[in-house]
């Protein structure tokens, strides 16, 4: 498998971009006069949005993969709207989402009552669980769909090729699908990471106190609420550079490409739609 | 383009003195469709033959960082306890308005920024769910099983008015105050209206708001058991405040939108539009559902320069508590 091209490429944006994050945060140290230039509190945030981020990334992403492999696989009515409503928890309002959260998981919602009614200890979403849990919310629907079309990205050819050649699952899954996902998933935990970062209002909400607060909060006390406009050139730095990635992200993206090229297999089978024509067992 | 579109403008509308424009710099919930802006746009094109004009955002990081060059003739909406950087900046002028007998439980007097309306901090809670509200702030402290929503010190006004409030009733021991009440508090919020979405949801038992909140529920739903607690120890004053810009290409309109402020024209609009009280209308012109409202006995009130003094300690008492 020709799959030493993507996997370089893949990396190779993924560290740029880590590379302009972690430098961000390098240069804010710097501007702000090294890290004695950040209160102990700044630090914490610092920590707190990294850390929720790398995490909210992580299952974000891995919780995709089974998601999308289903989506890849099966056909079904509604399939196509499903898809398309894997777009809306990014689009809704922060207020909306945090209150239909609460609907389900706050301390009156549908979860407790059931686990109330059963006799079960309640659960509390107010904490970093509650942060990660909403950020999982926002951000596994479009790993979803960017993961699928790392999928949909494998030509059909190749599944066909493997079915003809009895390949089990195992098989698939080590030569077709995982080289793939190696090139699709550090972009798509990248641009959940960077989603994260730059989240504000649902954790700290969420979060049940001021532990959950993120530099972005830290800009918005410097600059919308403290008028110090000296104090937040570093966190806006470090802002702008963060959302400027994942502004440009999505369209430059390129999605492996060397593992597209499937138009080179010339079998004799009469070739049918992309995607549609997998095998049945598959 | 332009060539051809101005002068079919101007044929559009010769009569009327378009060009005379006062351009308002005010938050989001000024113009929202209940929010106030509205009828002060009707109420003083009425009277000022021009056209009011709205920019809506933030209003105070917008002017000065704008400064000399601003568009903005008239700011509206800044909050008291935020003033000692907008003074310091040098931007506006003076509002020549008598502030010697307004409707506020405190003196006023600014010569720069107006007060428009008026409330007290309060924590509003659901009688239904909670039968036995604390009557005190010392009770509140002591309380068992009470759940509350705060909002943010570091980004909502409402919520530096509560660091301000619990330091004015407990000065040095504020630090305590907060560390007894950081077990209660359920979440902190961004600003009032996830908060108070969160309260009214039924997830906690108590929200911070004001002594007016009540009225909302009461006028506006017939629903009156959201209560606010009265206590004891004194409430936190908070006025909405206005501004003239000193640099303004329309110093007249602007003097006359400042004249207009106080007149019961205005101040009647407020009660029910902004559910605050008014900052100038004898309590017997207010509605009845404000004067029906229970109001605390004492008021507390830091002047500008001791709440610009105390936010950066006392914020770091309130983050101590919680971490």
């Amino acid at each position: 498998m020709a799959t030493g091209l993507p996997l370089s490429i893949g990396h190779a944006i993924a560290g740029a971009l880590a590379a302009l994050i972690l430098g961000t945060l390098a240069a804010v140290a710097w501007v702000a006069g090294g890290l004695s230039g950040l209160t102990e509190w700044d630090l914490r945030a610092v920590w707190f949005t990294l850390w929720q981020a790398a995490l909210s990334a992580t299952l974000s992403a891995a919780l995709a993969v089974p998601v999308a492999r289903a989506l890849a696989r099966r056909r079904f009515r509604g399939r196509g709207l499903l898809i398309t409503l894997l777009g809306a928890p990014f689009i809704l309002p922060v207020i909306a989402a945090v209150l239909g959260l609460i609907a389900i998981f706050g301390r009156n919602g549908a979860l407790n009552g059931a686990l109330e009614a059963v006799g079960l200890p309640t659960i509390g979403i107010y904490g970093w669980q509650g942060v990660i849990l909403a950020h999982v919310f926002f951000n596994l629907p479009l790993s979803v769909r960017l993961i699928l079309q790392g999928w949909q990205g494998v030509p059909a050819e190749r599944f066909r090729l493997a079915a003809s050649l009895d390949f089990a699952p195992r098989d698939i899954a080590r030569h077709l699908e995982r080289p793939m996902l190696r090139g699709v998933l550090p972009g798509v935990w990248l641009a959940v990471f960077l989603v994260c970062l730059t989240s504000f209002t649902v954790a700290l909400a969420l979060g049940g106190g001021p532990r959950a607060t993120t530099v972005e909060l830290a800009i918005y006390q410097a600059f919308r609420f403290d008028f110090d406009l000296g104090r937040p050139r570093p966190w806006g730095w470090c802002r702008s550079r963060s959302a400027s990635g994942r502004r440009c992200w999505p369209g430059r993206w390129p999605f492996p490409q060397a593992l597209a090229p499937g138009w080179t297999l010339r079998a004799g089978r009469p070739r049918r739609g992309a995607g549609g024509g997998w095998p049945m067992w598959w | 383009m332009k060539f051809v579109l101005i002068p079919a403008l101007l044929l559009a509308t010769p009569a009327l003195a378009q060009d005379r424009v006062l351009t308002v710099y005010a938050g989001d919930s000024v113009t929202s469709e209940w929010g106030p802006g509205p009828a002060i746009e009707q109420g003083f094109e009425a009277i000022c033959d021009c056209d009011l004009q709205f920019v809506t955002g933030d209003v105070l990081p917008r002017v000065m960082m704008e400064g000399e060059g601003t568009q903005a003739d008239i700011v509206f909406g800044l909050n008291t306890d935020m003033t000692a950087r907008a003074r310091a900046s040098g931007l506006f002028a003076p509002h020549g308005q008598d502030t010697s007998d307004l409707s506020l439980p405190i003196a006023w007097e600014d010569d720069i920024f107006l007060p428009y309306n008026w409330g007290e901090t309060a924590f509003v809670y659901d009688s239904t769910r909670l039968e036995n509200p604390p009557a005190s702030f010392a009770e509140l402290l002591e309380a068992e099983d009470i759940s509350i929503v705060i909002q943010d010190p570091r980004s909502s006004v409402s919520g530096l008015a509560m660091l301000l409030w619990v330091k004015s009733v407990y000065g040095d021991q504020a630090g305590e105050a907060w560390a007894k009440l950081a077990p209660k508090v359920l979440t902190v919020t961004r600003g009032w209206s996830e908060a108070y979405g969160l309260f009214t949801d039924g997830e906690a038992d108590m929200v911070l708001s004001y002594t007016t909140s009540p009225a909302y529920h009461i006028a506006a739903e017939e629903d009156d058991t959201k209560v606010a607690a009265i206590f004891p120890e004194g409430h936190y004053f908070m006025a909405e405040l206005v501004a003239q810009v000193a640099g303004t290409d329309q110093p007249e309109l602007a003097q006359q939108f400042m004249d207009w402020v106080l007149t019961p024209d205005f101040q009647a609009t407020i009660p029910l539009a902004n559910w605050s009280l008014p900052a100038k209308l004898p309590e017997a012109d207010w509605p009845q559902v404000m004067r029906d409202l229970p109001r605390p006995a004492k008021t507390l009130f830091l002047s500008e320069d001791e709440a610009e003094a105390l936010r950066a300690p006392a914020l770091d008492e309130w983050q101590r508590a919680f971490r």
